[in-house]
């Protein structure tokens, strides 16, 4: 039996990427039900390039009956999108950050779960071979008991919607904090009890450019303490120029009473300098296990179980994200769970 | 004391032979009309090894070393710099002092003062300064080559310094990996940036099982933020900074920056080679450090770190520690007036202010 999928928007390019594993998969694995996206146009343009249909209606895309639908509208639409999903029965992955609020995270989580479908976060950072290997590595005691550590998630400013927070729901801090807040997670397997941000505004050029009269976060340096006492740093700075030689980052240094690990998770590349890239740069050639996260959507329908990356899950960093902003405006670090 | 021009023949004295003064013993030996004439340790063998590569005399006493040299250079740990400071001054020597300049303000305080009095110049070791790739990062910020500076990192771990016990994990007396440590990236700061308004920092201290490690994290009132990792728990030795401006980014690694790797086939385990790294520089940055202090010693150029410096430094990383230890943001207030104005100067246009 083939599974039957939908797409809930093209807004975030990212569907496109899963859409094309997903074509990938062997013959029968996954058939497309169709597009449904805010952009009549980009849906029709969506739909002739992986060749399905265009729905004019999310409504009427859902009473196909896929057996899920992945979600790849701006930030402050993934809580209605969702739950018109779990309405109509139909099973959940949602382009992180899950949600712009704990409050709609929340209600993404319960909607889904009073319905009975599965809801994932698309975290695809955990699929990477260099992520599996740390994790193993954790696991297995190599570097002792974890202190603590330094992380990155740089990025480039995006540009379109991203630059709009009435659409995105914020800047870097909720663009960029939640790859790494995940990854600590998984692979400490504990929680985070205190936030710090220093939060940096309309800082870099390309912000300046797409922003207008905005103001928009786009610098970032988050001080996370785990249960257990474990510190960290994450960056998640919009910091990479057009002149860098890629779009940005995903590092992670953890420092064990025994060992410490360095991970570049995308430092599987090449260097590629031409008059077509103007200057050096990267090429990466890293994959993901068994086509990534979209990989985990299609056998967590498959086999009617809960996904390995939940919504509870996209919900945790979300309470990050959040807890952030709110260390900003105070000047303060912020305790977790929000109150 | 009176100004010695380079024909005078200067004898130094070294107060304490431990880990830095090889370095430091070895940079005088390049100088000409300048030679480590004196030792004195508690530890009598270990001033007897560097006096020996040197043909210096061991001393028996601070004072029969005092008597005998025209500098005194003092690396001794932290708590000794106070009272060995104020000696040298007593008997009229400038003074060359290894970084930190003191575990408290009160101790920084006393040691200026001592100086100040004495008409003798305090030069404090923050050989960071005399990095070319730190110098150079600064000359890219201030010179506006990467906008305006938005978030500056800075890195620098090292293994335990020594086993539990030693008095580096005595924390009242060393401060730990920040005033080891991160002191050379808090004076950098000062040195490019001026003074932070506030600092907030997470860390891990375990003496008994020989971990300390501190994330620090520094904002300026123009919205600069600048990350430290600070650790006295890695593997080995290693720095790299990264500064990303509103118009560019620059970024060093030391594990990158390496142009000579010479293999030794079979001499590694298991029959594989063995690779020895370097950098080669013409002049160390030790070197370079200690002919400016000659030469300011010998009057010919004014101080390039300042004793006020060197103390702010000190309030910086203190800042750091108690915001690590209470876990909240501590303010700083205006300086005491210590720092040049020079060093405030900014060519760069600096950032907007926080919206709210």
């Amino acid at each position: 039996m083939s599974v039957k999928i939908a797409f809930l928007s093209f807004a975030h390019m990212h569907a496109n990427g899963w859409a094309r594993q997903m074509l990938t998969m062997p013959k029968g694995t996954v058939e497309f039900t169709g597009i449904w996206d805010r952009d009549l146009a980009r849906a029709k343009k969506m739909a002739k390039a992986l060749g399905t249909k265009a729905f004019a209606s999310r409504e009427a895309l859902l009473a196909k009956k896929p057996h899920g639908a992945v979600i790849c509208s701006e930030n402050v639409n993934h809580r209605e999108d969702a739950l018109a999903c779990a309405q109509a029965g139909v099973g959940v992955m949602c382009e992180k950050p899950l949600a712009t609020s704990v409050a709609d995270a929340r209600a993404m989580v319960e909607a889904c779960r009073n319905a009975g479908v599965p809801l994932m976060t698309a975290f695809p950072c955990r699929f990477y071979g260099p992520a599996l290997r740390l994790k193993e590595q954790i696991d297995a005691g190599e570097i002792g008991e974890v202190l603590g550590g330094v992380t990155t998630n740089h990025g480039r400013q995006p540009g379109s919607w991203f630059a709009n927070p009435k659409l995105s729901g914020g800047g870097a801090v909720t663009d960029h904090t939640v790859h790494i807040v995940d990854l600590l997670r998984w692979l400490m397997g504990r929680e985070f009890k205190r936030v710090y941000a220093a939060v940096g505004y309309n800082r870099f050029k390309l912000t300046r450019k797409a922003v207008g009269k905005r103001v928009l976060d786009d610098a970032g340096v988050l001080s996370l303490e785990m249960d257990g006492g474990a510190v960290f740093s994450l960056d998640c700075s919009w910091s990479r120029p057009e002149e860098y030689s890629t779009w940005g980052d995903a590092k992670v240094e953890l420092v064990g009473t025994k060992g410490v690990a360095r991970m570049d998770l995308f430092r599987q590349r090449l260097l590629l300098a031409s008059s077509g890239t103007k200057r050096l740069a990267e090429r990466c050639w890293a994959d993901e296990k068994d086509f990534g996260i979209a990989g985990e959507f299609i056998r967590t329908l498959r086999e009617g179980r809960p996904p390995s990356v939940s919504g509870v899950d996209g919900l945790r960093a979300t309470e990050v994200v959040e807890a952030a902003y709110r260390s900003a405006q105070l000047g303060e670090p912020v305790a977790l769970p929000l109150s | 004391m009176a100004g010695r021009n380079a024909s005078d023949n200067l004898k130094i004295g070294l107060i304490g032979a431990g880990m830095i003064a090889g370095a430091h013993s070895a940079a005088y030996k390049n100088i000409p009309g300048v030679r480590l004439a004196a030792v004195w340790d508690a530890d009598a063998s270990r001033a007897q090894k560097i006096a020996a590569q040197h043909g210096a005399k061991v001393c028996a006493s601070r004072e029969e070393l005092l008597g005998n040299v025209d500098v005194a250079d003092i690396c001794l740990p932290t708590p000794f710099h106070l009272e060995n400071i104020r000696a040298a001054a007593a008997a009229g020597l400038p003074v060359i002092c290894e970084k930190p300049l003191g575990r408290t303000l009160a101790d920084c305080d006393a040691a200026i003062e001592a100086c100040t009095k004495a008409k003798v110049p305090l030069l404090v070791g923050h050989v960071v300064r005399f990095f070319p790739e730190y110098s150079a990062l600064r000359d890219i910020i201030q010179g506006g080559q990467i906008g305006e500076p938005a978030v500056i990192h800075l890195r620098r771990v090292v293994c335990s310094p020594g086993p539990a016990g030693a008095w580096y994990w005595n924390f009242e007396a060393s401060g730990g990996c920040v005033f080891d440590t991160a002191i050379h990236d808090l004076d950098w700061v000062l040195w490019t940036l001026g003074r932070p308004a506030s600092v907030y920092g997470l860390g891990h201290r375990d003496p008994a099982n020989t971990r300390d490690y501190a994330l620090l994290t520094l904002q300026w009132s123009s919205g600069i933020i600048a990350h430290l990792q600070s650790s006295w728990s890695h593997d080995g030795f290693a720095t790299s900074f990264e500064a990303a401006g509103s118009e560019g980014l620059v970024e060093y690694d030391m594990e990158d920056a390496v142009p000579l790797k010479v293999a030794k086939i079979g001499a590694g385990a298991g029959g594989g080679g063995k690779v020895v790294p370097e950098s080669p520089l013409a002049k160390s940055p030790y070197q370079a450090e200690i002919e400016h202090f000659i030469r300011v010693i010998r009057e010919e150029e004014k101080a390039r770190i300042t004793p006020g410096e060197a103390r702010e430094a000190v309030e910086l990383a203190l800042a750091c520690l108690e915001a690590v230890a209470d876990r909240k943001v501590v303010k700083l207030g205006k300086s005491k007036g210590s720092r040049p104005k020079a060093t405030e100067k900014k060519k760069v246009k600096l950032g907007a202010e926080h919206p709210e």
